[in-house]
């Protein structure tokens, strides 16, 4: 009988296809990097081959997980020197599962003056180079807003998570979030909205309970994770050690958390059989 | 819950259903541009068919099980498709794309792969081909069964010399006309290396059409899966399959 599993073949098949979720909020401050971070551990926890990009010039997710990323070339440099290939500008952690691109040295992007245009072909290229590195998932972080850059990457995802922080004036921003991601689906029609996941939370003050019954009272039960993530202290020691939240003595609750939600968006994406 | 509703009163709840309505269902009669930038120069278009029976999608980085193969309903499709029936084969011409770049279409087209009732299809279909040589068939059959515990695949179709059929779950007569006429026009381009070819089935469906060339004899494959292959796993394919086919 003929055997099939050469290396070079089992190699590339086996590793093609990469979901990429990206974490996109019109709001800065709203537990974006937290998100991506611990959501990202979450995955890799599972199991999973996980990716998280820091696609944020101020280089958040590299400054939270390692302090030599000043120093590490990333997404961006990669954005810029079609010469570099992705596995290049991925970083290992201690745990196997769980690998980081920061955001790099190449500067410009923040203001829309890349050196080589549009950032959607070359986003990808990195996707198409990621999934034959052997990643199952891809998790952005991005800046604040649904443009520039993060609009390139939405442009060539899958799927989009808007961590939205559960206080009265959070609220007021919803229209203008669903229409940002209204404009977006048109560009990139297999774009699919997970939908807002409440964060911040504060089980204890009316106000953000209120803001939280208010936001799923407002939008359709499909567009509002279950998942909530609660306001922790723990998020911010986690960051000062360079670490997911979950990994921290006391974290078994942020460990269940972000595995609830982890395995909520699978669902959403790949139904109950995944 | 005064409170709640003081929130509620700062914006315009109408507003946020109608916006977040939009977001829950697929944009109507919108697709992406011809250049879908997800789908890299193979794209070839849309195609707007019932779906297979399909089992739930696979976990990620878990095999999909094998498929059980389920001959699927001829029903008629829904919407007024007959109208395009004949024009179906001339509409994949895999140039098509060219010449609606060249007309500076938008990012909102129609789909050019409207699909011709089953009947028509079937009569299109090559007479009747024998069944391979049993040794072959084993051959390709293990490639099939390594192939789906690699990738999600959902049915595959491999055609060889003279189009014959060697393996074939994708079972919908619409779907091997499509692949056929792609491969055909790939075969007949020559030239270098033939580029496979991707079709948008549905929100996470394509059919990927991998036509190649073996010593002097042509084949093609046609894949159903909830995303393409990367090239290198084109390449992966053609390998491995090649080795298959002896």
């Amino acid at each position: 009988m003929i055997v099939f599993d050469t290396p070079a073949a089992v190699g590339s098949l086996n590793y093609l296809f990469v979901i990429t979720l990206v974490i996109s909020s019109q709001k800065g401050g709203v537990g974006k990097t937290t998100l991506g971070i611990n959501l990202a551990h979450a995955f890799a926890r599972a199991g999973r081959r996980t990716l998280l990009v820091d696609s944020d010039p101020q280089g958040s997710v590299g400054l939270s997980l390692t302090r030599q990323s000043r120093h590490l070339r990333g997404f961006f440099d990669h954005l810029s020197n079609p010469a570099l290939a992705a596995d290049k500008v991925v970083i290992a952690t201690r745990l196997p599962t769980l690998s980081m691109v920061a955001a790099g040295q190449a500067g410009g992007y923040e203001f829309g003056l890349g050196p080589t245009g549009p950032t959607a072909p070359r986003t990808k290229e990195f996707l198409d180079e990621v999934a034959e590195l052997g990643f199952d998932i891809c998790i952005f972080d991005t800046a604040a807003g649904f443009f520039g850059v993060t609009a390139g990457i939405l442009s060539v995802a899958d799927a989009v998570l808007v961590p939205q922080q559960s206080e009265p004036l959070g609220v007021r921003s919803v229209p203008r979030m669903l229409e940002a991601l209204g404009r977006l689906r048109v560009v990139n029609p297999q774009l699919q909205v997970l939908g807002v996941v409440l964060t911040m939370v504060q089980s204890e003050l009316r106000e953000s309970v209120e803001a939280a019954a208010a936001l799923r009272r407002l939008l359709p039960p499909e567009l509002v994770m279950n998942t909530e993530i609660g306001r922790d202290d723990l998020f911010i020691k986690a960051s000062a050690k360079g670490v997911p939240a979950g990994v921290m003595r006391g974290g078994q609750s942020v460990l269940g958390t972000f595995g609830q939600l982890s395995r909520e968006i699978e669902i959403k994406m790949l139904g109950e059989g995944a | 819950m005064k409170d709640g509703k003081v929130i509620e009163d700062w914006v315009d709840a109408e507003e946020i259903r109608h916006l977040a309505e939009k977001l829950i269902t697929p944009p109507k009669g919108q697709v992406a541009a011809s250049d879908d930038p997800a789908y890299g120069d193979g794209f070839e278009g849309f195609v707007d068919l019932p779906a297979v029976k399909a089992e739930p999608a696979a976990a990620l980085g878990t095999p999909a099980a094998p498929r059980p193969m389920v001959e699927q309903p001829r029903e008629p499709l829904p919407g007024p498709k007959s109208s395009v029936a004949t024009e179906a084969p001339v509409q994949v011409n895999p140039f098509a794309k060219a010449s609606s770049k060249e007309s500076g279409s938008k990012p909102v087209v129609t789909s050019p792969f409207r699909a011709a009732p089953p009947r028509e299809v079937v009569e299109r279909q090559p007479s009747p081909i024998p069944s391979p040589a049993p040794a072959k068939e084993s051959t390709v059959d293990t490639f099939v069964e390594w192939v789906k515990r690699e990738i999600p695949l959902e049915a595959i179709l491999i055609c060889g010399r003279g189009g014959r059929m060697l393996f074939d779950d994708l079972r919908q007569a619409k779907l091997i006309s499509v692949a056929r006429l792609l491969a055909g026009a790939a075969h007949r381009k020559g030239g270098g290396p033939m580029k496979a070819m991707v079709i948008k089935r549905g929100e996470k469906q394509v059919l990927q059409v991998i036509p190649f060339r073996k010593g002097s004899d042509d084949f093609f494959a046609a894949l159903l899966l909830p995303r393409p292959l990367t090239d290198s796993g084109v390449m992966a394919f053609e390998k491995a399959l090649g080795k298959a086919l002896g």
